[in-house]
């Protein structure tokens, strides 16, 4: 693994705590805070690939795992992984892995179809993977855990909105795509 | 601090990481092993013996719990109403039966009991002796291929660089605010702009850190294809083969009464 790959990594990871540490912004008609964690883990699979955004999520994860309290809200710990953020947690460290694929695969300097890809994989493939943890951890149906989930799509797809717009401005950086 | 350590000077301290680390390993293993009544409050009395050796208060390591409480629940409720066998209530479309209790209370004790037991180690562990710890213990993974070092190595830059890229916040936010952007407002496609003026700069300053950190770390030599040195190498002492000793003569004992 080249050294750039490890101090990349290690950036995005500190920036994904970052993020959590943020506290949640309440807006009016949305009933959940919009916490920017998981704006970090789209923006790591856009900015740095599959390969690189997912061991970034890895390592937070890890970091969590150990008891660090760095999702949103101060958790951490063993107990959030079989809590009902459990199928999220799993999500978040697929989600760079596929964004990172796609985004290679289709992207074509379109915003609309990066922003069709963020969306999907960002938002909607994660809250799928929150809806079946619910139902694999608490037993409770399918169909009742994926109602619950909508909860989150307003707030999440005002985040992918930023993700694309932040992705597209940062791309469009020569110094910052030399960096990479 | 980071992480939930708390600093102490009790036997437990000053373990080695990788005795605990493995000890906990083996308490998770052991909970899913134990399936009866004798079992439980066996694990449930050396867990408390452990919590008291270490001096971490009780309430403190009954409080890591709190996350989990609502699944628990949730589970429990569902494993009660749902679980045929013999009916000790019914109403309606419910009915709670004896096995039902049983399965219930014996899966809410396991779970319990493997989050108290993690916490024990996170609380009695700092940091960066747990990286280090489970960087040594996966070493063998090294042999076919899987880069534990450089992983390790991450782990140990993402967190020093946490406090640096708070900093980084707060300034780039002063910065902005100086230039007459205003945060807090409460109309929501503000509140998506106020995005931009922070996170951008933020990421765009994060990896010309990074670009930065990665010359200088060349510069000093380091090189992924020879054998590191450590400046504060981990050392098994008397006490971890004593402690071990005592850990696996108790898991054999509550695995043999249950049998």
């Amino acid at each position: 693994m080249k050294i750039r790959t490890i101090t990349q990594v290690a950036l995005m990871t500190a920036i994904l705590i970052i993020l959590g540490l943020i506290p949640g912004i309440p807006v009016g008609f949305i009933p959940v805070p919009i916490v920017l964690q998981n704006l970090g883990v789209m923006l790591a699979g856009a900015l740095l690939g599959s390969k690189k955004g997912t061991l970034a999520v890895f390592s937070l994860l890890v970091l969590v795992a150990l008891g660090c309290p760095f999702l949103p809200g101060g958790r951490g710990g063993i107990a959030v992984f079989i809590g009902p953020s459990g199928g999220y947690l799993l999500s978040y460290l697929l989600c760079p892995l596929i964004m990172g694929k796609s985004l290679k695969l289709f992207s074509s300097r379109k915003m609309l179809v990066d922003f069709a890809i963020i969306w999907i994989v960002g938002v909607v493939f994660i809250n799928v993977c929150g809806a079946i943890g619910l139902t694999v951890l608490t037993g409770m149906p399918l169909l009742k855990a994926l109602l619950s989930v909508l909860v989150f799509i307003p707030g999440d797809t005002i985040k992918s909105v930023a993700a694309v717009l932040v992705f597209e401005k940062l791309r469009a950086n020569a110094a910052f795509r030399s960096s990479i | 601090m980071i992480g939930q350590f708390i600093p102490g000077r009790s036997v437990v301290h000053r373990l080695d990481p990788r005795t605990k680390i493995i000890a906990t390993a083996l308490w998770i293993l052991l909970l899913f092993l134990t399936h009866s009544i004798a079992g439980f409050v066996a694990d449930t009395i050396f867990l408390v013996l452990i919590t008291l050796s270490s001096r971490i208060p009780l309430l403190v390591v009954l409080r890591s719990t709190k996350p989990i409480i609502p699944i628990v629940l949730f589970t429990s409720f569902f494993n009660i109403l749902y679980t045929s066998g013999d009916v000790i209530w019914s109403a309606w479309i419910f009915q709670i039966t004896k096995q039902g209790i049983e399965i219930s209370a014996f899966l809410s004790l396991r779970i319990l009991l493997m989050v108290m037991g993690s916490s024990i180690l996170t609380f009695t562990t700092s940091l960066t002796d747990i990286t280090s710890g489970i960087e040594s213990l996966l070493s063998p993974l090294e042999r076919v291929g899987v880069r534990i070092t450089d992983f390790a190595m991450m782990v140990t830059l993402a967190i020093r660089f946490i406090p640096t890229l708070s900093e980084e916040v707060q300034k780039i936010k002063d910065a902005q605010r100086a230039r007459g952007a205003s945060f807090g407002s409460k109309k929501i496609t503000q509140k998506i702009k106020e995005v931009f003026p922070i996170l951008v700069p933020l990421i765009y300053s994060s990896f010309r850190r990074a670009f930065d950190l990665t010359n200088a770390i060349e510069c000093r030599c380091y090189n992924q294809k020879i054998k590191r040195t450590k400046l504060n190498p981990l050392k098994y002492q008397k006490r971890d083969l004593f402690c071990g000793i005592i850990i696996v003569l108790f898991f054999s004992i509550i695995i043999i009464i249950q049998k």
